[in-house]
């Protein structure tokens, strides 16, 4: 009782509530890169805009700008240098949006709806990596109008990551493809996936010792999330875990399953959140298998999370996720971005 | 006697309890791929095909009764194929699908059309809680590691009513519905009316030739892959956010574009420009337009971050495409007389209706 008195359903975790939310579904939610002194958040959503927030050390948070674009925003990226923030539509475009200026310029075309950007910065290059439901991967030079390199997906793309040197891509049909951006970005090796189900969100995760890009999380519309390395040692390093699935109950009932959507890792510890379609999130430490936190069920999904660099705070967005068709989204309901301080929750169990 | 096409296949359940006949290199040979020709299919296979059912009426029944999104593609056995005929569609594929509707006023059709769909893929994971020889057959495939086209289950199988196809329908209809895709590039927005004839093949086919005209028209040179990723292009250190080094960063390495300094260099103002400019006297600064969550794009909004609208590269180059797009219109629009009586009514109604979407751009006189 006294709990709910606090945060209400709106917010059981009594976490910051960001000012100005979104209003429709946040598609995709990513702090700024740490060249920049101060704390940004930037959100895209399904309302066609991106929005920017300035994230007070006190947690309070300050809009700062937004854009729109012609259609659903379904990804952003910051550029490494912190000027300018990438954002793909539906459109079937990317456009890069330098925030001091406050002005936008397409950078990248595709046939289909543009489902991912990341910004790859390499030693000898810099370049714009889109993915789209055209079935494709391009590279662009955000000077050029046309992509300095085009490869073939399996399928549609549905989620990728990118910690150079490694790319990965997630494609429907349960593709999966390891891309190495060393020199010059090339297909290293497609892989069979370890789920039995859509993929969803993927993320890179690396080496606890050499701090190298060693293996990728991928998560399904089954509540499942499988930890994958590219070369495991020991078969047995490859495993999958249930997540987000409610009502265990006993024998001869069934588990509500609901999708996983979104995964991050913490950029210090290496551990990782999920962020499901029931309405929760929680952390993990895929080293010792063990759950560290799970949190209190919202009452609507959790679409996307994210951590800033320093690791220090944890963002979630709260929108309905088309889990469960057209009937069920009630344009009426407020969408919300959270911020919690996690680096204490996220640390890995002490063996 | 009758003799069991299951046993030759290599797939009997029964075994010796069996009411049909097995009988070994009879006409009929035996196809069991197991190394042991002469054991019955069930011991010879490591994994029994009863198991291999089991497996998966409990991962659909747990699907089923979980809830979960199901216009999902199946693999039963980790890295390994999946299952013919259930591919993937995405919330988000489906989402957007409806925002589009939305935006055409086609919602009713395209819910109908979701409805069926869902429908149908229940269907199809239900098909598989009662598995006949032939899904068996196909698990067995799939256990292996052998890939079952869609075509190879259909020929046999009740199951493969309209396999695949549906999601590959539904991509068309996605495709078909114009929607906020007008704008392609913002070079299109000059010609960009509202009029929903902005049919989906000329939009797209008028868009990429302009853009391919822009590439050499604004960049003329064009940077090729093997040069890109052998220059280093200048590295800028990270300064403070926001440092005004837009020409360093876009200036730099362009060959022969269009005087591409001074689209970038105008304005480079403080952070977010003046914040009373961008937040002045509104205290909500995010304006929410509730109720109309899914505007058009066309429209020009009245909103306070939609007033420093953008000029970039393509927008710039304006009196380019103009010229541009006289001789372009041509071989954009159909000619009356080349259209059918079908496709000029579908152009002169208000709306399309899903399914009849001509395929043809709409005849010039249509679209003003």
């Amino acid at each position: 009782m006294f709990n709910q008195l606090g945060g209400g359903t709106n917010n059981p975790n009594k976490d910051v509530e960001v000012t100005s939310p979104p209003d429709d579904t946040v598609s995709s939610l990513e702090f700024s890169p740490p060249s920049v002194p101060q704390t940004f958040l930037v959100a895209g959503s399904w309302d066609c805009r991106v929005r920017c927030w300035e994230v007070e050390a006190s947690g309070k948070t300050v809009p700062k700008a937004a854009q729109a674009m012609d259609g659903p925003i379904l990804d952003v990226a910051w550029h490494d240098d912190g000027t300018k923030v990438f954002m793909a539509s539906t459109d079937k475009s990317v456009k890069c949006w330098d925030l001091a200026a406050n002005q936008c310029v397409q950078v990248a075309a595709h046939d289909a709806p543009v489902k991912t950007c990341h910004w790859v910065k390499a030693p000898n290059y810099n370049c714009l990596m889109t993915a789209s439901w055209d079935k494709t991967l391009k590279f662009w030079d955000t000077r050029s109008a046309v992509p300095v390199m085009t490869m073939n997906l399996s399928e549609r793309c549905y989620c990728a990551d990118v910690d150079y040197p490694m790319a990965v891509v997630g494609t429907a049909d349960r593709g999966i493809c390891l891309y190495t951006l060393e020199g010059k970005p090339a297909e290293f090796k497609r892989v069979e996936s370890p789920l039995k189900y859509q993929h969803r969100c993927i993320a890179i995760f690396r080496d606890k010792k050499t701090k190298q890009p060693t293996g990728f999380a991928l998560g399904s519309v089954e509540g499942r999330v499988a930890i994958q390395y590219v070369n495991p040692v020991n078969p047995k390093d490859n495993f999958t875990f249930k997540c987000h699935r409610t009502g265990a109950g006993t024998t001869g009932s069934f588990q509500d399953i609901y999708a996983v959507n979104d995964i991050a890792f913490h950029p210090v510890h290496g551990t990782l959140a999920t962020v499901g379609s029931d309405g929760s999130f929680s952390f993990w430490d895929k080293d010792a298998r063990t759950k560290l936190k799970s949190s209190e069920t919202l009452d609507q999904p959790l679409t996307k999370c994210a951590f800033n660099h320093s690791g220090q705070i944890f963002a979630y967005a709260v929108g309905y996720d088309w889990s469960k068709g057209h009937e069920h989204f009630n344009p009426a309901k407020k969408n919300y971005i959270f911020l919690r301080p996690c680096f204490d929750d996220l640390k890995p169990r002490t063996t | 006697m009758v003799v069991c096409k299951f046993f030759q296949q290599g797939y009997c359940r029964y075994g010796q309890n069996c009411r049909f006949e097995h009988i070994y290199g009879s006409k009929y040979s035996y196809h069991a791929s197991s190394p042991v020709q002469t054991q019955p299919a069930q011991t010879a296979n490591i994994c029994t095909d009863d198991q291999l059912v089991n497996q998966v009426q409990s991962d659909i029944l747990a699907a089923l009764k979980g809830g979960q999104w199901i216009l999902s593609s199946y693999a039963p056995f980790k890295e390994k194929p999946a299952y013919p005929g259930l591919s993937d569609l995405s919330p988000e594929e489906a989402r957007l699908f409806i925002y589009e509707a939305r935006a055409n006023n086609t919602v009713d059709q395209a819910v109908a059309y979701m409805d069926n769909l869902f429908k149908e893929t229940r269907y199809k994971y239900e098909q598989l809680l009662q598995p006949t020889a032939n899904t068996i057959k196909i698990l067995r495939s799939l256990y292996k590691g052998e890939v079952v086209s869609p075509q190879t289950a259909a020929e046999t199988s009740a199951f493969a009513t309209t396999n695949g196809s549906a999601s590959s329908i539904f991509r068309n209809a996605l495709n078909s519905a114009p929607v906020m895709q007008n704008a392609n590039t913002s070079i299109f927005n000059q010609n960009a009316n509202p009029s929903i004839f902005g049919g989906p093949a000329q939009d797209v086919a008028a868009a990429k030739s302009i853009f391919a005209q822009a590439n050499q028209a604004t960049f003329g040179q064009q940077i090729t892959s093997s040069s890109f990723f052998q220059t280093n292009p200048n590295e800028t250190t990270p300064k403070s956010l926001f440092a005004q080094e837009n020409q360093k960063l876009f200036g730099t390495n362009q060959t022969t574009s269009n005087n591409p300094a001074s689209i970038f260099a105008s304005a480079t103002q403080s952070i977010f420009g003046n914040p009373n400019d961008t937040f002045g006297q509104n205290n909500t600064p995010f304006q929410s337009q509730q109720g109309n969550i899914f505007q058009k794009p066309d429209q020009p909004k009245a909103d306070i971050f939609q007033r420093a609208e953008p000029q970039n590269i393509f927008g710039m180059a304006n009196n380019i495409f103009e010229q541009k797009s006289n001789t372009v219109d041509d071989n954009v629009y159909s000619k009356l007389e080349e259209l059918s009586q079908d496709d000029l009514e579908a152009f002169k109604s208000n709306d399309f209706k899903l399914g009849f979407v001509p395929e043809v751009p709409p005849p010039q006189s249509l679209c003003v």
